[in-house]
């Protein structure tokens, strides 16, 4: 298939998935581009599952800019303050969201949001269905807390 | 069955992820366990909010600026590859025009004519070629 249709046909949905991630509109439309790019670069293009695969690189993608970013950390403190201060969630269950650890936040997302079932999920994030099924409950629980916390 | 170990269970219930008999499990116990029913709902209503979420689209220029990237780089290879052949006609039209000085010292020269002035003292060293006269070294006085 085109890389051109599996772009058009996928953005939406990855960029759902990124967003959720990193929750602020320009860092995911960022790492929307460095998706796309490395799956062009790639030189296999020969990949049954597009949703799969795409939100393999994308996961890869947001985990590499949080390293990098995590390198840097100390430099840009200041900045990064400055820049969280902007970023506005509206609902206390995206603040809840953003509270979550990445391993806890990346099922939910790809759950609620991506609506994968619990082997897809599985097979992106290469671990057994049995750990998503309870990192979904311990994200909930999470929330839960959270919500009742802020409340 | 306790309530922990239930819990998991009700996150994979909403998900309509579990086996009949574990679905009848779940649907057993919350009707007794006030609790548990509670954290049933509690659990629909994170889902559904979650759901509710306004995620924006990302901007037309990104989503353009992506979709020109393969383009722009086949393009970027295609004028690299245009100028890349020009430069191998030029080169060949043109090389011999600039032979570089090494080479024509090379080749042994049949004649030498050294040319003398008074007024400008200088000397040229000329060799003979095909018929044509090169200069092969010029010392003394500027012009």
């Amino acid at each position: 298939m085109d890389i051109e249709n599996i772009f058009l046909d996928y953005h939406d949905y990855i960029f759902k998935y990124i967003y959720g991630m990193v929750q602020n509109r320009a860092e995911a439309e960022d790492l929307l581009q460095d998706t796309f790019i490395k799956v062009m670069k790639a030189a296999n293009k020969d990949i049954k599952n597009w949703k799969g695969y795409l939100l393999t690189i994308a996961r890869n993608t947001v985990y590499d800019h949080w390293r990098k970013r995590k390198n840097k950390f100390s430099l840009d403190l200041l900045k990064l303050k400055t820049k969280e201060k902007d970023i506005e969630l509206k609902l206390d269950i995206e603040k809840g969201i953003k509270k979550l650890s990445p391993k806890l936040k990346e099922v939910i997302i790809l759950r609620e949001i991506n609506k994968l079932e619990y082997q897809e999920i599985a097979d992106v994030l290469g671990i057994e269905k049995g750990t998503v099924k309870s990192r979904l409950s311990r994200a909930r629980d999470e929330l839960k807390n959270f919500l009742e916390g802020s409340k | 069955m306790s309530c922990e170990s239930i819990k998991e269970l009700i996150s994979a219930y909403i998900d309509a992820e579990l086996e009949r008999v574990d679905i009848l499990r779940v649907e057993e116990h919350i009707e007794k366990c006030e609790n548990c029913s509670n954290i049933l709902k509690s659990y629909q209503n994170i889902s559904s909010s979650i759901c509710s979420i306004e995620i924006p689209e990302p901007s037309e220029k990104v989503l353009k600026r992506i979709i020109m990237f393969p383009r722009r780089k086949v393009y970027r290879l295609r004028r690299l590859a245009v100028s890349a052949s020009l430069l191998v006609i030029l080169g060949t039209l043109i090389a011999p025009l600039f032979r570089s000085e090494e080479n024509i010292a090379q080749e042994t020269p049949k004649e030498y004519y050294i040319v003398k002035e008074e007024k400008t003292p200088y000397t040229e060293v000329y060799y003979e070629r095909e018929g044509n006269f090169v200069l092969t070294s010029y010392s003394g006085g500027s012009f």
